[in-house]
């Protein structure tokens, strides 16, 4: 299997923009883009490494209520994206070394449905690398997604999208 | 914007592939140094790396903001989240998840120090 390392030639503050505009080419979808982007961190943690989070640090089970959780950005049906990412910036390129891209469906009353995860772990036993993880109930129509490589924010929101689960 | 986006392909290589493609030792070596003396010489030219370079580090309030984002979505603080994780009560969660919060609350502890 590749191993694939993803990386934005350019500076953190740059690929911030960046993802800003990709989640702006998907506007029609979310309910409110301009509160989710003022919301979107992107903080210099160490000398090279920069995090960069939109919800990124929230954790939720499937099945369970996410009514009293405030998670930025939201599709027009209620349902959930987040990501966070750990940047390793040098030499003017932006390495995207730990990535979580989530996707949340809730119902009409705020529990979880199913929710799928992008991961970028490498190197963990019994874990693949780049994987996707996702908790669902089998009934329910799911999108399709690839497995075992890296999706990018812009692809999984693609995916979202593609399949009309928002 | 698209041709930003770089995706490298790091191949895990195999026996045949290294016989195939040997390349001299020597060779190898002089292309690790020339790569590191290339890491040494990068010097930033435009107006963002120079922003980059002088950046603000994240603040303790927003260290602080981040575990309680994690605290109050998981219900439970890292310690319980962890112990949860190993007896099996959370089977669905992110490592990449887990590590971020993680790093939070080391650079916490550093900061206390």
């Amino acid at each position: 299997m590749d191993q694939t390392r993803f990386a934005y030639n350019g500076t953190p503050d740059e690929y911030v923009k960046y993802i800003r505009q990709v989640l702006f080419r998907y506007q029609t979808h979310f309910e409110d883009i301009w509160r989710a982007v003022g919301q979107l961190k992107a903080q210099r943690i160490e000398k090279i490494k920069w995090s960069l989070s939109l919800g990124g640090y929230s954790i939720v089970q499937a099945k369970k209520s996410i009514a009293e959780c405030s998670f930025p950005l939201r599709f027009k049906d209620g349902s959930v994206f987040t990501f966070g990412q750990t940047i390793h910036y040098e030499q003017g390129i932006c390495w995207i070394e730990e990535s979580v891209i989530r996707f949340i469906k809730v119902d009409s009353s705020q529990q979880v449905q199913y929710l799928f995860h992008y991961d970028s772990v490498m190197d963990v036993p019994d874990h693949p690398d780049h994987h996707l993880q996702f908790e669902y109930d089998p009934t329910i129509t799911t999108p399709r997604f690839n497995i075992y490589r890296y999706e990018s924010i812009e692809s999984v929101l693609e995916m979202i999208v593609r399949d009309e689960v928002v | 914007m698209i041709n930003r986006i770089l995706v490298y392909n790091l191949d895990k290589e195999t026996d045949a592939r290294k016989k195939h493609f040997s390349v001299d030792k020597d060779i190898k070596r002089k292309r690790v140094i020339n790569m590191e003396k290339r890491k040494d010489e990068w010097q930033p030219t435009r107006q963002a790396e120079f922003e980059a370079e002088s950046e603000e580090y994240i603040t303790n309030e927003e260290i602080l903001e981040n575990i309680k984002e994690a605290e109050q979505s998981a219900g439970m603080n890292l310690e319980s989240f962890k112990k949860a994780i190993a007896s099996g009560e959370i089977k669905n969660y992110s490592i990449v998840q887990l590590r971020m919060w993680e790093k939070m609350e080391r650079l916490l502890k550093e900061r206390k120090q």
